[in-house]
């Protein structure tokens, strides 16, 4: 699945992607790859510009870490993203509901 | 070899962030971070260094686009807030040249280059927003003063829009080229 297809999920999935431990740039890809089973295949170098779009909404903060010698910047979710994280989240749930019964024609 | 193809690509990088006015520094090493991780894990994929180089510079996209998405994300608000002064400048200009004596058109393409060059000046891309905020004012002024005066002249207002919003687009991207132009001159001194 190709970046454009993504472009309004990106938030919901990177805030997701950080919730339950802080994770640093390529891990977050990573993490992405692996939930999605390799479908979400974004050019990597584009999710930093909205990593830091959430930093500066105050939903994830970050920090220079140093790891086995290399330097690396971490992300983790705030108190205030993991709120937009769940409202982002109930309105998936919505979304999803509603394609669904209208691609499946569920009544 | 190794390790140079990045090396090359995070100066390319730098330099098209610095271009687009966007600080590069952490940006930059946190390329640098992502794209060693990238290439280890290739290379633990059995790759040989030079395809895990390769790899991780094609997964991460080229420099340009990833620095017309930073821009994009650091200067969206700063487009929106351009805007106001541009349709200060564009209804300023309208007014002035709506005098009923005034006829020095001139002067008017003049304010219109000036102006919208200033402005795009301002900008780092979508210079045409700057464009048509400046020079959307005077043929919609002879558009609404036709409709009550004069209704045949309505149709006049159509070449004189195609004029001032070519001086405007000219205006604004010069502005915005010699802003580039001034960044990558700073870069190379």
């Amino acid at each position: 699945m190709q970046g454009e297809a993504l472009k309004g999920h990106l938030d919901l999935l990177l805030l997701a992607a950080v919730e339950h431990r802080p994770s640093h740039g390529y891990a977050i890809v990573e993490t992405l790859r692996q939930r999605s089973r390799g479908a979400f295949n974004l050019t990597e170098g584009t999710l930093y510009p909205a990593l830091h779009r959430l930093e500066h909404a105050g939903w994830v903060a970050s920090s220079w870490s140093d790891q086995n010698g290399r330097r690396r910047r971490v992300y983790e979710l705030t108190d205030r993203g993991r709120e937009r994280l769940a409202e982002r989240q109930r309105e998936w749930r919505a979304f999803a509901l509603a394609v669904n019964h209208t691609v499946e024609g569920l009544a | 070899m190794s390790g140079d193809r990045i090396e090359t690509y995070l100066s390319g990088l730098k330099r098209e962030l610095r271009i687009r006015w966007v600080p590069s520094d952490r940006l930059v090493e946190e390329t640098r971070s992502h794209l060693a991780d990238a290439v280890n894990a290739a290379v633990a994929r059995r790759l040989t260094p030079d395809a895990a180089e390769q790899e991780a510079l094609s997964r991460f996209g080229d420099a340009r686009t990833v620095a017309e998405q930073f821009a994009a994300e650091r200067y969206r608000r700063l487009e929106w807030i351009m805007l106001a002064p541009a349709l200060l400048v564009g209804i300023s200009i309208a007014m002035i040249d709506a005098r009923p004596h005034w006829d020095d058109t001139g002067i008017t393409v003049g304010m219109l280059l000036i102006g919208s060059a200033l402005l795009g000046l301002g900008v780092t891309r979508r210079a045409w927003m700057i464009a048509l905020a400046v020079g959307v004012w005077i043929p919609g002024w002879m558009v609404a003063h036709s409709l009550v005066e004069k209704p045949a002249l309505v149709a006049s207002a159509v070449p004189v829009g195609c004029v001032v919003l070519a001086v405007t687009m000219a205006g604004a991207y010069l502005g915005m080229g010699v802003r580039r132009l001034a960044t990558y001159s700073g870069q190379r001194v």
